[in-house]
């Protein structure tokens, strides 16, 4: 089995939509995968796979309910009706609650009790033979996100090619993952600008920004001191949003990325 | 580092922390592949500071023996239990450990007159309170943006009945005793509200303890209110007694509801609110539950010494995440249990034994230190909340533990109020717990000034019975031999863990 943990230095850059759907097409290529919500500050899945036209009964417990070492990993994980997928739902609802305690047993150090918990549940998932584990993480470093890079075989660092991302890149680079040993590291360009079909042509100076990003983001998982390979860049394609493209629109340009994507990871 | 960081609430390590977390997760991955528990590693602290401090003290308590100056130290009614489990001889050392890590590590050298600190900050408090709650009694919920209180939150029924039982505490019929009455029954008419006949266990506990925190000649009802008010009461008590099994002293976890420590607080101060309300409750059947209960939670704890924190768990050892507040608050709903049961031997077992399991706790891991409000202190325990520490100061308050209760009343107070205090104003996910807080340190502070009120009387009433001070070459011996002593412990727990 491996374990994959999507992770971004920071929100927004399109890791939920691509863990989501990378998980879904491995599914539907014949291997048996497990994607987690793992981000336990602002869990998306459930509302995600909710209002997709998959069909399955959300009757398992949270995942942070899990963590918190009030269920068994086996109670966590939801059958759908796509054969070889599972999903883990975080729950946000538990935050909610005034259980502020159970809330500080998860976000904060934890003296490694939600590590080992963690790795309770990649041994479990191990047991019942699954191909793929699939988390997706928060963004940033924190003890939660370090949990899930720890614990991972893989690490896919999502990023967006803007300028403000260049320099955080560098940074969670050279204090973070080069400190991981152990797990491959590559990195996924999202939301590449494509000049290709537009209605309108571009301001030149922007089309020069967004190259000037890209190179930028290149030179610097090439200046790294741990390997970053670029596994593939997507494409920026308009109003896609937080759906399993793959499962609801097989044309759909982004599925046809994501299909391309899964294809090399399976070749890694 | 702070560039990568996560948002506020999920805690980002330094650079320092993060090399530490990812060094020892490596180690406790291996251990656990070998078939090992894990690890369990605690962040960094700095320890020499803490040693060179203690060396010191060592030093200064030698200069002291061969002086011969005279050191008074722990002069309060320490450990007044006959439970034989624990403390007494180690109490005294202890509190001076305490102490010494005051001088060296809180950065405060000044001694605080508590007395005096509270006084003044009791006013402080109040304005904080008053700005939650006054003038929009519709929006007391605040959220704390840069220091802005914003309103904006509608104050939850759950907050709402915490903060009723918390008001209810003061002294009867003073202003905040009578703030929590009016909030019930005239603000909210929480009283009148039956959608949470139908929310989950805690819920309705919860419900319960705010509807009968008051007794009915306080409650200010008319005849007809009276009536609903007792029928809702009468039914909540319904919903939870038939979770609870009258034979193992427990809710019945086949209800779906959670079963732990704290449903057990939240009933036993239902059971103990019940004498006052005898036309809902039927004493004689109260009474039994209750004392079902306490033997309950004795046989519980007879092998733990404490209380673990869910009867779900394996009893013969206490639990990992165990909450101090809530053995705290045990011993306060013990207290009150008095009121429905009268003077019974297996409270004060239970309650000592409760409080040395505790103090114990409190000593083994320093944790009167251990918080401040201001959360980058590299002191900081990420198990260590301001609610631990106000109910341990309201246990020993309770147990006359003065020195317990003041020394961690002054950690408290001394960085209450100023700049550091960025608990209140920096810390998203204590925002529910703002008001909360602020009603707790009040009622502490309040309850520690009636303990300096009775002890001042009672050593002015027996200045007569005075003994003889001791030498100073006898404290000092001891002083010393006992820092010795808990310096070598502290270095060989430290090097076990290592």
């Amino acid at each position: 089995m491996e374990t994959i943990t999507f992770h971004s230095y920071r929100g927004g850059v399109g890791k939920t939509v691509l863990s989501v759907n990378t998980a879904v097409q491995l599914a539907l290529l014949g291997k048996k995968v497990c994607l987690v919500d793992f981000d336990l500050r602002a869990p998306s899945h459930q509302s995600l796979f909710i209002s997709s036209t998959f069909s399955m009964s959300p009757t398992a417990k949270s995942f942070t309910g899990f963590l918190v070492g009030d269920h068994e990993p086996q109670s966590v994980i939801n059958s759908t009706d796509k054969e070889n997928f599972y999903c883990v739902f975080s729950d946000i609802e538990i935050f909610q609650q005034k259980e502020s305690k159970v809330r500080t047993k998860l976000t904060q150090h934890g003296e490694g009790r939600i590590l080992a918990k963690l790795f309770e549940f990649v041994r479990y998932c191990n047991t019942q033979k699954f191909d793929f584990l699939i988390f997706d993480c928060m963004p940033g470093v924190t003890y939660r996100s370090l949990d899930a890079l720890i614990v991972s075989d893989k690490i896919m660092v999502v990023t967006r090619p803007v300028k403000s991302e260049i320099s955080g890149l560098r940074l969670v680079i050279s204090e973070c993952y080069s400190k991981l040993e152990g797990a491959e590291i590559f990195s996924i360009m999202n939301q590449v600008e494509n000049i290709k079909d537009l209605v309108h042509p571009p301001n030149p100076l922007d089309v020069n920004f967004a190259k000037v990003n890209v190179l930028g983001i290149t030179k610097c998982l090439e200046e790294s001191s741990v390997p970053i390979p670029l596994l593939h860049s997507f494409p920026r394609v308009p109003f896609v949003t937080e759906r399993i493209y793959v499962l609801d629109e097989k044309n759909h340009p982004f599925t046809v990325e994501i299909e391309t994507f899964c294809n090399k990871l399976l070749q890694k | 580092m702070s560039e990568i960081r996560g948002k506020k609430g999920f805690e980002s390590p330094s650079q320092q922390e993060l090399d530490d977390y990812i060094r020892q997760s490596r180690e406790s991955i291996t251990q656990m592949k070998n078939g090992k528990p894990p690890l369990l590693f605690k962040p960094r602290k700095k320890l020499p500071f803490k040693i060179i401090g203690v060396m010191i003290l060592i030093i200064i308590s030698s200069s002291l023996m061969l002086g011969g100056s005279f050191l008074e130290l722990d002069s309060g009614k320490n450990n007044n239990g006959d439970d034989t489990t624990t403390t007494t001889p180690s109490t005294t050392a202890t509190t001076t450990t305490t102490i010494a890590t005051t001088t060296t590590s809180m950065e405060t050298t000044q001694p605080i007159d508590t007395e005096q600190a509270i006084t003044t900050s009791i006013p402080q408090v109040e304005v904080f309170i008053n700005a939650m709650i006054a003038p929009n009694h519709s929006s007391i919920n605040p959220v704390v943006v840069n220091g802005t209180i914003n309103r904006s939150q509608t104050i939850s029924d759950l907050e709402l009945f915490d903060l009723v039982w918390i008001l209810s505490q003061f002294d009867e019929n003073s202003e905040w005793w009578n703030l929590g009455r009016s909030l019930i029954f005239e603000t909210y008419l929480l009283w009148n509200k039956t959608t949470y006949l139908t929310e989950n266990l805690r819920f309705e506990l919860l419900a319960l303890r705010s509807l009968v925190a008051y007794s009915p000649e306080n409650i200010l009802l008319e005849t007809s209110e009276l009536e609903t008010y007792q029928n809702i009461s009468k039914q909540l008590w319904q919903n939870i007694s038939s979770a609870y099994n009258n034979e193992t002293g427990i809710f019945d976890p086949d209800n779906n509801t959670l079963v732990n420590t704290h449903d057990q607080i939240l009933f036993s101060q239902v059971l103990a609110k019940t004498a006052e309300h005898p036309s809902v409750f039927n004493l004689s059947i109260t009474q039994e539950i209750a004392i079902q209960l306490l033997e309950t939670l004795n046989f519980l704890t007879i092998t733990t010494d404490g209380l673990p924190e869910s009867f779900e768990y394996n009893i013969t050892i206490p639990s990992p995440i165990f909450y101090s507040y809530q053995q705290s608050e045990m011993i306060l709903a013990l207290n009150q249990l008095r009121s429905l049961l009268g003077a019974l031997t297996i409270i004060d077992s239970l309650s000592t034994r409760l409080n040395n399991f505790l103090t114990n706790f409190f000593l083994q891991q320093d944790w009167s230190i251990a918080y401040r409000y201001n959360q980058t202190s590299d002191e900081l325990s990420d198990k260590i909340f301001l609610l631990d520490q106000l109910f341990f100061i309201r246990m020993n308050i309770l147990h006359e533990k003065r020195n317990f209760a003041e020394y961690t009343l002054s950690i408290v107070r001394s960085t209450f109020g100023t700049e550091n205090s960025s608990y209140f104003t920096s810390n998203e996910d204590s925002e529910n717990q703002f008001l909360i807080d602020h009603v707790n340190l009040l009622l502490t502070f309040e309850e520690f000034l009636k303990l300096e009120k009775t002890e001042s009387h009672e050593t002015h009433t027996s200045t007569t019975e005075t003994e003889e001070p001791t030498g100073a070459a006898g404290y000092a011996w001891e002083f010393t031999i006992i820092i010795t002593v808990l310096v070598y412990i502290t270095y060989r727990r430290r090097k076990s863990k290592k």
